[in-house]
């Protein structure tokens, strides 16, 4: 296992859900996606800040599509996860499984 | 279908201008617009609209996180993104100290430029405050826009020059009107004469007026200290009040507060001082120092007394039209009501007629015209300045088309370029407008101190660093001219040219616009010129007047006698103020280097003239016309005329008999010779005073030569010299002004005569001593003043525009090097060059002379009134500038010129 950077908690959210969303992936879906399966409300600055940083690391790459009049004319930024990406999210996974395996139980909420 | 909903359009507006640009911003503000239409859709817009406001704001903190500039791996933008809010103070900044650098490479642009911008600023705001403060400010009355003067005029009495009679009104009048008239809030007169107070012994010379209670009402300003006067409180020679004004609180009381209660010998009567008059009371023009009571019931006992001055503050609503009819109607009652023959003749004979004139406009009346045409030179001035730099900017903008063309391939944005314009223009005008300032303050402070003291509302003019404040308009109008105009002639185009590959050689729109500019300047500078010359060929016709009196080489002063020991000497007998007056003559007579002396009412061309009440006519000639010859009478002694070095033309002067015996033998001047006695011999004549039959007649024994005795502009006025003393005054005259002839510097006589007096009678002050040179030079200070300043702009537009005319057809020419480089090369004769360029240079200038003389002609007419001796179409004036101004700008065009056919052309094309 390499020394990578972990990556951060909301990092590893965006990642997740540019790769549920596919080809659907641009910054709207991405943050609505986010907001509807976790509940938490995310802010579009705070997602653009952080997809940014994820290209910057390289572990995304960001296109802008054509103009679309239902946004103002304005184009939309498409993301995709590169490989570096994907091999970031492989080690998030084995080292989250690693440190949770075993503790399902306890997650459980109290039986009455 | 519904139409899409917008998100909130400021918070949009502003979150586009602050986050940077790129796809992050794109993608980011797209992203939030399609879901602000998820919601507004989904639910209460107004819901939405909070939202959309909270994420703009959350994202507007987050703007530094946001990376700028990346390279986005879609193909490049077809339009460059804007730049941010912040992005641009940053940028005008960096612009801003790039300019001043640019300023500093090119010192000499930066001198010249700044040096004629300097005194183009300075001057425009030097003129500006003074225009403001003597026109433009309020005056510090309250509500003085309803203050009226009242005069009245006497068409009936035939004045020299047609001029119309104006007096201030009779007491008769002003008595009548407060009784009857309905026009007015407030009204009220005073009159004002020389007087001396003499306390603490030592004696001082000032002007006292007395004045109706009404007068300070109308003012409405209350007292500095104490009170002011009642109605009908008594007058100075029955003990009453007065009044001082703060300039003699100052002066003579030290600002001391106690001075209420004491008393003031003034004229030899004691008066108590109850109150001191506000500073701003430097009203009327008259510079009345002490104010005494004129008591209502005087107005009555003295009916044909003469009022110096009529104010009144008009009722609401009241215009002054309504007023002076109101007035008019009640001049008519007056003669039934008060009876006397000289009110009558006055009323009736002089067909006396109310003149009802705003206060303000009475005050600057004479100089509005002057002033408002002081400004347009000043402004001349300062657009020939500003043509001038504009060139100079243009030049420098043609050496920075590289720049600027690559800039904008680079994709700097128009607004950017002309943010460029700005800055540089800002720097020039910055320095200029600062030294321009400075300027000004100091040319104001010497207008006030060297100026003529006669101009009006002086006290209202700022000085010191208000002035500064003056400046601010000239500079903001460079400002815009700098910045547009190098704008407009290229700063857009040059990015586009360097595009396109062409080489940038001079478009013929661009050259014809810089020869237009050459021209107007000449245009201006010619009408300028015009004007200046002008005027002073009008001050030299007006030095040359022959004023009838030898000005060089006499003294004049004045003395004035305590009238309470002449009125207690009753009217029948002699007086003690005449011996005195003899004496003194005879005493300063005998000083070393002293030629004639004598004394008169008052002396030509100085403020203590007024009208004397007399109107003589022939004895021999009963009334028959309509119209009664006016005439100037005077009282004056033996040797007056002498002194003054009047010419006898026949019979004799007065000699000391005629004044011991009071033999009312007269003098009369040749214009009075010729109105009285036309084709006559005058000597032996006698004259007789309308209305007064118990009077002596006068003979006449002598015609001297004519004098000017006011404006030396006027005509000559007719001249009756009388006795001093004789039955026709009931008082010897109180105040009297000497003429002293000196054999050497009249100046060197003042301590000697001051002496003389002083030993005579310690309690009577020598005033107005003056040089009658100096006299003569104040009545023209004013002209002689414009004068200066005229020469002043003439020269440094003649200056500028000679400059500027070099500067652009020097520019012309080096724009088409390229040309004069081929044509040279290709075996082009230098010398037709050079006359290729000379003829239009030519060209250029005759036209810009031909509109010049047209506005010139115009400029002229405006200036009739203030001419003398020449007309608006003076031949030798035109002739004189356009010949100068013509040959100014053809040598400043053939230094280009000669340097355009001494091309190399090798070095020409080489360097292109």
């Amino acid at each position: 296992m390499s020394d990578r950077a972990f990556l951060g908690e909301f990092e590893q959210m965006v990642l997740a859900a540019v790769l549920r969303l596919a080809e659907g992936a641009y910054g709207a879906a991405v943050l609505t996606e986010i907001e509807t399966r976790t509940g938490r409300r995310v802010s579009g600055g705070s997602l653009y800040v952080t997809l940014d940083r994820l290209e910057q690391k390289g572990l995304i790459r960001t296109r802008l599509g054509d103009p679309a009049p239902e946004r103002g004319g304005r184009p939309r930024r498409y993301v995709r996860v590169t490989r570096r990406g994907l091999a970031a999210m492989r080690d998030v996974r084995e080292a989250m499984l690693s440190l949770w395996h075993g503790i399902e139980e306890r997650l459980e909420p109290a039986k009455p | 279908m519904r139409a899409v909903p917008r998100p909130p359009r400021l918070a949009s507006w502003l979150l586009a201008r602050l986050l940077p640009p790129g796809p992050s911003r794109e993608g980011l503000l797209g992203d939030l617009e399609e879901l602000y239409v998820a919601r507004a859709s989904a639910g209460p817009k107004r819901a939405a609209d909070l939202w959309f406001v909270r994420e703009a704001m959350l994202a507007a903190v987050r703007r530094r996180a946001l990376s700028r500039h990346r390279r986005a791996a879609a193909p490049p933008p077809t339009r460059l993104p804007k730049p941010g809010l912040a992005d641009q103070l940053g940028e005008t900044g960096r612009e801003a100290r790039m300019a001043l650098r640019r300023l500093r490479r090119s010192p000499g642009f930066a001198v010249a430029a700044a040096l004629t911008l300097t005194l183009g600023i300075g001057a425009s705001a030097a003129v500006l405050t003074v225009v403001h403060g003597v026109l433009l400010a309020p005056l510090p009355y309250p509500d003085a826009d309803r203050l009226v003067v009242v005069e009245h005029e006497l068409p009936g009495f035939e004045m020299p020059g047609g001029r119309t009679a104006t007096i201030g009104g009779i007491y008769a009048q002003l008595a009548h009107y407060l009784e009857r008239g309905g026009a007015f809030e407030e009204l009220g007169g005073f009159v004002a004469f020389d007087a001396t107070i003499t306390e603490h012994g030592s004696p001082q010379f000032l002007r006292m007026a007395t004045a109706t209670a009404g007068f300070f009402r109308a003012l409405g300003l209350p007292p500095l200290v104490g009170r002011l006067l009642a109605a009908d409180e008594p007058s100075p020679d029955e003990a009453g009040p007065s009044l001082l004004t703060y300039g003699l609180w100052a002066q003579r009381y030290g600002l001391d507060p106690g001075v209420l209660g004491r008393v003031v010998q003034a004229q030899g009567y004691a008066n108590e001082i109850v109150g001191v008059l506000p500073r701003e009371l430097t009203f009327p023009p008259q510079r009345v120092d002490l104010w005494s009571s004129l008591p209502t019931s005087r107005l009555h006992d003295k009916p044909e007394w003469s009022l110096t001055m009529m104010l009144g503050r008009l009722a609401p609503g009241v215009t002054p039209e309504r007023a002076r009819e109101e007035l008019d109607a009640l001049i008519a009652e007056v003669p039934d009501r008060f009876g006397g023959p000289m009110v009558r003749r006055v009323v009736e004979e002089g067909r006396l007629r109310a003149k009802v004139t705003p206060l303000r406009t009475w005050l600057v009346g004479g100089v509005e015209r002057p002033l408002w045409l002081l400004l347009a030179a000043v402004g001349v001035v300062l657009a020939i300045a500003c043509v001038n730099v504009t060139n100079l900017v243009l030049v420098r903008t043609e050496a920075r088309r590289r720049e600027l063309a690559v800039r904008a391939a680079l994709g700097a944005s128009g607004g950017q370029l002309a943010r460029s314009f700005v800055a540089d223009s800002l720097a020039l005008v910055a320095v200029s407008a600062a030294a321009g300032a400075a300027l000004a303050i100091v040319g104001v402070e010497a207008l006030l101190r060297f100026g003529p003291s006669s101009l009006p509302r002086l006290e209202a003019v700022e000085s010191g660093w208000r002035v500064a404040a003056f400046a601010g308009m000239p500079a903001l109008v460079c400002l815009a001219i700098f910045a547009l105009v190098p704008w407009l002639a290229g700063g857009r185009s040059a990015g586009r040219e360097l595009v396109a590959g062409r080489r940038t050689t001079a478009g013929r729109a661009e050259l014809g616009g810089r020869h237009l500019l050459v021209a107007f300047q000449l245009a201006m500078a010619l009408v300028l010129l015009v004007g200046a010359g002008l005027i002073v060929r009008s001050f030299l016709a007006l030095s040359r007047v022959d004023l009838g009196f030898a000005e060089r080489g006499a003294l004049t002063f004045r003395v004035v006698f305590p009238f309470q020991e002449i009125q207690a000497a009753g009217a029948d007998g002699p007086g003690p103020a005449t011996p005195f007056y003899d004496r003194l003559a005879e005493r300063v007579a005998a000083l070393p280097g002293v030629g004639a002396v004598g004394y008169g009412s008052c002396v030509p061309l100085s403020d203590a003239c007024t009208q004397a009440g007399f109107s003589l006519r022939r004895e021999d000639r009963p009334e028959t016309a309509d119209r009664v010859p006016a005439t100037l009478a005077l009282r004056v002694s033996p040797g007056y005329l002498e002194a003054l070095g009047v010419p006898l033309v026949r019979g004799r002067f007065l000699e000391a008999r005629d004044h011991e015996q009071r033999s009312h033998a007269v003098l009369v001047s040749a214009e009075a010779a010729r109105r009285f006695f036309p084709g006559e011999d005058p000597l032996g004549r006698r004259l007789v005073q309308d209305g007064r039959p118990e009077w002596t007649p006068f003979t006449v024994v002598g015609v001297v030569g004519d004098m000017h005795h006011e404006d030396p502009r006027q005509a000559r006025t007719p001249f009756v010299y009388l006795p001093v003393l004789g039955d026709f005054a009931r008082y010897e005259p109180w105040a009297v002004s000497y003429v002293v002839r000196a054999e050497g510097s009249p100046l060197a006589l003042v301590e000697p005569i001051r002496r003389e007096v002083a030993a005579l009678r310690p309690d009577v002050p020598l005033a107005h001593v003056d040089a009658l040179s100096d006299l003569v030079a104040r009545s023209t200070a004013s002209l002689r003043f414009a004068l200066w300043l005229l020469a002043l702009a003439a020269a440094s537009v003649l200056v500028l525009s000679a400059i500027g005319a070099y500067g652009v057809m020097a520019y012309v020419v080096s724009l088409r090097r390229n040309e004069f480089g081929i044509r040279l090369a290709l075996g082009a004769d230098g010398r037709r060059l050079r006359r290729m360029v000379l003829r239009q240079g030519a060209l250029t200038a005759a036209a810009g002379l031909a509109v010049g003389l047209a506005g010139a002609v115009l400029v002229g007419r405006l200036l009739r009134s203030l001419l003398f001796g020449i007309g608006p179409a003076d031949l030798p004036t035109y002739a004189f500038t356009v010949t100068g101004l013509a040959l100014s700008a053809l040598a400043a065009v053939y230094i280009p010129a000669r340097r355009a056919s001494r091309l190399d052309p090798a070095e020409v094309l080489r360097t292109e």
